[in-house]
């Protein structure tokens, strides 16, 4: 148990199943909903982020697919956030 | 016919590709056919947004009919099954026969709980009349999580061929490439519902 405990997707999961939580709790309470809703979406990119390097273990830095990884992240973050945020009230 | 022996190989490390300084988890066309994947899903993802941007009223009422408790769980559920099979991965490695099954059987059956959250979720919307017809962001909502339903059963078929193949087949090199790769499309399914969830449930308009 102890040595699952010490594995790193074992704290990646940890710290993805907290993350989601912060998500919900963030979501159920919006306060202020605009500046909720941008830090929800940057959870996610926290926690795409989270699994590229530690379940699909991108982690070393492997070519290109770390680079592409990282590159999607960005651009779906950016577009979502983006749109949201350019969206009349 | 041939039978392999079952117990000789438990707890033997196994050689070459594992030990060696090999990088990419996997075979190069699964990730190939992942990046080319999640690049579609991109694309859906941002004519999903330009659909929001066009009719942001429409879209904030129809995501209020969501319940973020599901998502929210489903989430838990993808999650925690994605463990499970990085766990999986990581006792092939090792050699050890009777981990892999455990944690693939461990793995399945926490997925398939996202399965019955999902069905509940789907049977709740058409119950009230609500259909891939209803409006935009409806029709956006069961294509979206459809098309990503579908790759979660495949999933679940492949995760079912890794566990059958530990059992009857030798757990070595080619045996390792094969869950690998068989898990880096689990998480990729997880990695979209990484997005799906707080975009479909969560971009409140205000």
């Amino acid at each position: 148990m102890n040595e699952i405990m010490r594995l790193p997707m074992t704290r990646a999961w940890l710290v993805l199943v907290a993350a989601t939580v912060l998500v919900f709790t963030l979501a159920e309470n919006n306060a202020p909903a605009r500046m909720a809703t941008i830090t929800i979406m940057l959870i996610a990119a926290f926690k795409l982020r989270l699994v590229f390097l530690y379940f699909m273990e991108l982690a070393s830095g492997v070519m290109p697919w770390r680079m592409f990884a990282d590159v999607w992240m960005l651009v779906v973050t950016g577009i979502i956030i983006g749109l949201y945020l350019l969206a009349p009230l | 016919m041939h039978q392999p022996d079952l117990s000789a190989d438990d707890q033997q490390v196994v050689p070459t590709l594992i030990t060696d300084q090999r990088k990419l988890a996997g075979d190069e066309g699964v990730w190939f056919f992942i990046c080319a994947d999640i690049t579609l899903f991109g694309v859906l993802f941002g004519l999903f947004m330009v659909e929001r941007y066009k009719a942001v009223a429409l879209f904030e009422q129809s995501r209020l009919a969501l319940d973020p408790l599901l998502g929210a769980l489903n989430t838990l559920i993808l999650l925690s099954s994605s463990w499970l099979v990085a766990l999986a991965v990581h006792s092939a490695r090792a050699g050890q026969r009777e981990a892999v099954g455990r944690y693939l059987v461990l793995s399945m059956l926490v997925g398939a709980g996202f399965a019955v959250t999902k069905v509940f979720e789907y049977w709740h919307k058409i119950a009230a009349g609500i259909t891939l017809l209803t409006n935009d962001f409806f029709m956006f909502y069961f294509a979206l999580t459809g098309l990503h339903f579908l790759h979660f059963l495949v999933g679940l078929v492949v995760l079912g061929v890794c566990w059958f193949k530990s059992r009857h087949e030798a757990i070595d090199a080619r045996y390792v490439v094969w869950i690998e790769s068989s898990g880096c499309y689990w998480h990729m399914v997880d990695l979209l519902w990484i997005v799906l969830f707080p975009m479909l449930y969560l971009l409140h308009a205000s």
